[in-house]
């Protein structure tokens, strides 16, 4: 899986979350809970989506590498690579 | 701000076992010179000239893992300043100040320099999205708000216009929009010297919204002389004393943040952990071991994530320290206390309150033996009862063992709310003779522990909070292609209850995934993401009494697959 193709997943999982997030405004640098009222269950809901989306288990203790955009991009390419 | 009229029965004049325990505790405390009381005195200024003054008060853990510390000593000065800063900006007794604040230093210093000055302190949940935001100011009558840059331009500033009352803006950060004012500017300029207002045990102090099945939300008041329950609490359900590291992860928005989150610990004297971080599950096990905390005060909603971690990660780190640990907000299953002693080497203490009772009432507290999944017993200044409503004005004790009733409480705990802000009718239907009726269904063991059934109204509970299905349904309501909307709380294996809409279309609009997206983007906008629906179920009607009603526990019954009930008030036609 290519880092398009993650990108496009990781921003799916998180609008399935919180539909009232407008992609294209994402600062990919940035904490998603620093850029949009997410609670500690969306952000939950938000890893598992990606885990289903992605067919892939992630560890809880790697969920807060998936708290930015590119974060999560790094991460999930590495995890794939692996 | 007004005190409602005093209309809830007074307690017998006799001094009972229960009226002891709260004379004793009243004893522990100080006292205003004047035979006033004042909460931020006893939290605050008594220690600031005693042997803790030196002591931290407040360790703060910002964003970046970094601890800030304030002495009893400091938080008297800042609390000073704000106070004389309220006095500046004639901010008068019984005037309300508003925070919508994460946990930040900022937030402790407004909450005790409000109660310094005579005022009132309501904090707001900061995840709320405008709506119930505009609501609770509009009837809290708020005069000043304190909050951060971020919330205010996003949640704040475009309600302005619609809360004339709201006369001054603080700002925590250093640049401000405009029409606010720089919080630390203005402490900065004020004197660290401040006379407390002399308030009396009845004065008027926290304002806690709290949510109802119907209507707006419920603005609980409560008075000085809470801070008698809360000491008394805190020291006999936490074992909360003097010098120990405490820690409640509550919400400042929610009245736990405030009751054992704010007041309590420093009531005591010990030192209070704050995060300003949000819920990491790894993060927090680190911050019981670095900062060896003693007492933890959390939610089952938390310890479900904890559990995801795993036993054996957990392990690993050092508990040593930790004496004791408690839940509220929602019922602790057997299952968890068991594995918080297998996880953290001690048992999780479940505890039962309510924003209307002001303190910890019930609980699986330090004296007695825990039961798993019970709520434990009354504390010894608690009178409880199970109760039948044969009437409206009148009841039945129920006092055989084991019988599901409606949970009571005798008035007459210091902390008991005294009022609905502009809403006499409302606080007088919570009582029959002197009951205060809580709305929980219980049943009370041979053994005398109370186990939780379910509540009376349709009010969900999730992750420790009380969702009003009335406030969710309106915002649904609002979406031009919704003809109905039924809100209820269904089973979560993490939060207790996820909150489930169910809506129907007008005529003209076709059910899409699309449309789900919309009315879930335009709830969350509107209400946040802990009180919108995570789920939204299309469906051609919805099931109403003849007047009208959603009926919200059949939706709930036919949801789970259940037995349906007595059906006699369901309209046939729908």
């Amino acid at each position: 899986m290519n880092q398009d193709q993650i990108k496009k997943e990781v921003i799916a999982a998180l609008v399935e979350v919180a539909p009232e997030i407008d992609a294209s405004s994402l600062d990919p640098e940035k904490n998603f809970r620093d850029q949009y009222p997410l609670d500690s269950i969306d952000f939950l809901h938000f890893v598992m989506d990606v885990e289903k989306r992605l067919d892939a288990k992630i560890p809880e203790t790697d969920y807060p590498k998936l708290s930015s955009l590119n974060g999560a991009i790094r991460y999930l390419s590495i995890f794939f690579d692996d | 701000m007004q005190m409602p009229k005093q209309n809830q029965p007074q307690p017998e004049s006799k001094t009972s076992p229960a009226d002891l325990f709260w004379q004793q505790a009243k004893a522990a405390l100080s006292g205003l010179p004047d035979g006033g009381l004042n909460i931020a005195h006893e939290a605050v200024d008594r220690h600031a000239v005693g042997s803790h003054r030196h002591q931290v008060a407040i360790r703060c853990i910002d964003s970046t893992d970094t601890p800030r510390d304030f002495t009893y000593l400091d938080l008297c000065k800042l609390t000073n300043q704000f106070a004389n800063v309220l006095q500046q900006l004639q901010v008068v007794t019984g005037d309300c100040v508003f925070t919508l604040l994460g946990r930040v230093p900022e937030l402790y210093i407004t909450a005790l320099g409000t109660l310094k000055s005579g005022c009132v302190f309501c904090p707001l949940f900061s995840v709320f999205g405008p709506e119930p935001i505009r609501t609770r100011l509009f009837s809290g009558n708020a005069k000043v708000l304190v909050t951060s840059r971020r919330l205010y331009e996003n949640k704040v500033e475009p309600l302005r216009k619609s809360l004339p009352g709201l006369k001054h803006i603080l700002i925590v950060d250093q640049d401000v929009p405009p029409s606010s004012d720089n919080f630390w500017q203005l402490i900065n300029r004020a004197s660290g010297r401040f006379t407390i207002s002399p308030t009396k045990p009845q004065t008027p102090a926290l304002l806690h919204f709290t949510s109802g099945t119907t209507g707006k939300p419920k603005g609980a008041l409560h008075v000085h002389n809470a801070v008698v329950a809360h000491y008394a609490s805190a020291r006999y359900a936490l074992d909360l004393r003097p010098g120990d590291i405490f820690w409640c992860t509550a919400d400042p928005g929610w009245v736990t943040g405030t009751s054992y989150g704010i007041i309590a610990p420093l009531v005591i004297g010990a030192t209070l952990l704050v995060d300003e971080q949000e819920f990491d599950p790894g993060r927090w096990c680190q911050l019981l071991q670095s900062y060896q905390v003693n007492v933890w005060y959390t939610t089952p909603t938390a310890i479900r994530m904890m559990m995801r971690l795993g036993i054996d990660l957990i392990r690993c780190y050092d508990f040593s320290s930790l004496r004791f640990a408690a839940s509220v907000g929602e019922p602790l299953n057997a299952e968890l206390v068991l594995w918080g002693k297998e996880a953290f080497g001690i048992p999780l203490h479940d505890s039962w309150w309510q924003t209307e009772t002001g303190a910890i009432m019930i609980a699986n507290h330090s004296k007695i033996e825990i039961k798993p999944g019970s709520m434990g017993k009354p504390l010894p200044g608690v009178e409880s009862a199970v109760i039948n409503h044969i009437s409206e004005h009148e009841l039945e004790i129920i006092d055989a063992p084991d019988q599901v009733g409606e949970l009571a409480l005798r008035v007459g705990w210091p902390s008991m709310f005294v009022g609905y802000l502009n809403d006499e009718d409302r606080y007088r239907l919570c009582f029959i003779n002197d009951w205060y009726l809580s709305g929980d269904i219980v049943r009370r063991d041979v053994d005398g522990y109370f186990w939780f059934v379910g509540r009376v109204d349709d009010a969900i509970k999730s992750s420790g909070h009380l969702i009003g299905p009335y406030e969710v349904e309106r915002v649904l309501l609002a979406h031009p292609a919704v003809a109905d909307a039924g809100v209820i709380g269904l089973p979560d294996p993490v939060i207790n209850e996820t909150v489930k809409a169910y809506v129907v279309l007008k005529a003209g609009y076709i059910a899409s995934d699309d449309l789900k997206h919309e009315l879930r983007a335009q709830a969350r906008k509107a209400l946040g993401p802990s009180v919108a629906p995570r789920e939204i179920e299309f469906c051609a009607k919805l099931p109403k009494t003849r007047s009208g009603k959603v009926m919200r526990r059949l939706l709930k019954t036919r949801a789970l697959g259940l037995p349906e009930g007595d059906l006699s008030t369901l309209d046939s036609n729908l």
